[in-house]
């Protein structure tokens, strides 16, 4: 039963889940893998999770993951800001490569807030949550993730108008 | 900015969903197999009952004086077992005054960690030469050392009496500060952060507010996170911004966080007999009559590891984090109640349910340092991975994630 319950809930979560940690990490591959991994953790504790919000600890889980990821590999190759975006993640190749560059173009702190904020439509006291920091850490990262993409990815802004036109 | 969201979704809007709960599914099966797996090779093929295992000490009493008494009517019930919880077999008890008799663990069993703790007179200073990270840091006499990994001391000086000292999960972080100073007037409650990467060092202070009270003191939740602790108060403050915001965890007899940054507590003599595990939000109590009022506890995903002597004589006991139902326990031969009250508990718990201990060697009657012990739960294997000859005023930490992987 508790099996049948964690397959409808990680089901109905993971495409979501998969988004956003793309959106963290701009490698599909690791995306996957930051996602499996921490639907594993909600299944191991499935039984205390079941009544709570597993959904909020399986974001928290791939947000640590990947910040300790990025900090184990800091002095490595990451990510090629400049690469296209992987085949298949958009119906719109060029938006998906240029919010690509922009995402990669902030520190992992940043993205995150971002993504929770603004893809995941978390509350900023539930971002707080999830990343284990204060709101006014939220409020002053989320400013500065967005004064970055202004100044630093002004093609972020104009594909935004295109949108609009 | 109002139309990022359709911008991300815009952006993502081809990944299909990963269809991966049974794969999910099937791993977390694996990894609760591997760990009881061997476990359950030393079960009882027959129900043998814990209180069997645990003897007459439980009324009896101890015969050494060491072990704080417990308050009135704080008795735990012992649970009689269960046929969906297979009591464990009695297993033979070991006397850890024979630790230097044995023998080495199998090489790179913990690759980040030397064979021997051995930190030079002097080294050079962390802020000239960064090492990035450091698995164990020491302080002795009024320094504090850290070990790279490549294998160089590197030094952090120390400006006060009576100083802590702890590391971040990764060992990218070294936090100091000073057990209060009645001699100081200026003593502060601030924690100096050294990062390791780059040599620099950052000062935070505890919250307007905050009581100091004699347990007052800093750990790390994750490598951006430090968590203050002060009597019944705990605060999370963010490395990067200095903000602080209450945390609920309780004061306790020990306290851990896992690999993912969730705490865990076990309460004191004078609460109720239950651990207490804040992951997933609200915090969600667990009795510890199976094992007894666990100390120097350490965790993983579904595992507990504490030492115990409440049910009866001293033993690590490996449980089930989610009921605390045993899987394994290493009595203890503990004559003078040394082991009980500081020489000998879990140091971490390793990714392949392996537990380390450390354990004073205490064999010629004096503390000549201590050695970290492989314990193997499902065969009872002992093996010394590293060892130190520290005299025991030596204040020695380990990065409990580098320990892991």
């Amino acid at each position: 039963m508790q099996e049948q319950e964690f397959t409808e809930w990680a089901a109905g979560c993971q495409r979501s889940l998969l988004r956003s940690a793309y959106l963290l990490t701009g490698d599909l591959h690791r995306a996957q893998d930051l996602v499996q991994e921490a639907l594993v953790k909600v299944a191991l504790r499935w039984s205390q999770l079941r009544e709570g919000n597993p959904t909020a600890y399986a974001r928290r889980i791939i947000v640590r993951d990947n910040v300790s990821w990025w900090r184990r590999r800091r002095e490595t190759a990451v990510a090629d800001p400049e690469g296209p975006a992987p085949d298949g993640v958009s119906s719109d190749p060029v938006t998906a490569m240029v919010v690509r560059r922009a995402l990669l173009r902030l520190t992992p702190a940043q993205r995150a807030v971002l993504v929770l904020r603004h893809f995941d439509d978390l509350s900023e006291r539930e971002t707080a949550d999830v990343l284990g920091v204060s709101i006014g850490t939220v409020k002053s990262q989320n400013s500065a993730a967005l004064a970055r993409l202004r100044t630093g990815a002004p093609e972020l802004l104009d594909l935004i108008g295109e949108r609009h036109e | 900015m109002s139309d990022l969201h359709a911008l991300l979704d815009h952006a993502t809007d081809g990944i299909e969903s990963p269809r991966l709960e049974q794969v999910a599914l099937r791993t977390a099966h694996r990894r609760r197999t591997r760990r009881r797996g061997a476990a359950a090779a030393t079960v009882a093929s027959t129900l043998v009952a814990v209180v069997a295992l645990v003897g007459s000490q439980t009324s009896g009493g101890r015969s050494d004086s060491m072990p704080p008494a417990m308050p009135p009517g704080l008795t735990p019930t012992v649970t009689p077992p269960t046929p969906s919880t297979p009591a464990l077999e009695a297993t033979a008890s070991w006397d850890p005054r024979d630790v230097d008799d044995l023998s080495g663990a199998p090489a790179r069993v913990v690759p980040a960690l030397p064979d021997v703790i051995d930190p030079p007179s002097s080294s050079p200073l962390l802020a000239d030469e960064p090492v990035g990270s450091a698995v164990v840091a020491v302080e002795e006499r009024g320094t504090a050392q850290v070990l790279g990994p490549d294998g160089e001391w590197r030094t952090v000086p120390l400006d006060g009496r009576y100083p802590r000292i702890a590391l971040s999960p990764g060992g990218t972080r070294l936090a100091v500060y000073y057990y209060v100073d009645t001699e100081d007037p200026d003593h502060t409650y601030d924690v100096t952060v050294h990062d390791l990467a780059t040599g620099g060092s950052t000062v935070l202070e505890p919250p307007p507010g905050f009581v100091p009270w004699d347990d007052t003191g800093w750990s790390f939740l994750d490598e951006d996170l430090l968590l203050l602790t002060s009597g019944p108060a705990s605060y999370a403050v963010s490395l990067s911004s200095g903000a602080t915001e209450p945390r609920p965890y309780r004061a306790g007899l020990s306290r851990t966080v896992d690999p993912d940054g969730e705490v865990l507590v076990s309460s004191d003599w004078s609460e109720p007999n239950v651990l207490l595990d804040y992951a997933g939000g609200a915090p969600r109590e667990v009795s510890m009559a199976r094992t007894g009022r666990l100390a120097r506890i350490v965790a993983d995903d579904d595992t507990v590891v504490g030492t115990s002597y409440e049910n009866g004589p001293f033993a690590v006991y490996v449980a089930d984090r989610a009921t605390l139902t045993p899987r394994a326990t290493l009595p203890v031969v503990d004559t003078d109640g040394n082991y009980s009250n500081w020489a000998l508990g879990p140091q971490a718990l390793l990714a392949d349910g392996t537990v380390l201990l450390r354990v004073a060697a205490l064999g010629r009657g004096r503390a000549t340092g201590f050695r970290l012990v492989l314990w193997e739960p499902g065969t009872g294997d002992l093996s010394v991975v590293s060892s130190s000859d520290l005299p025991v005023e030596a204040s020695v930490v380990f990065a409990s994630g580098l320990l892991r992987s």
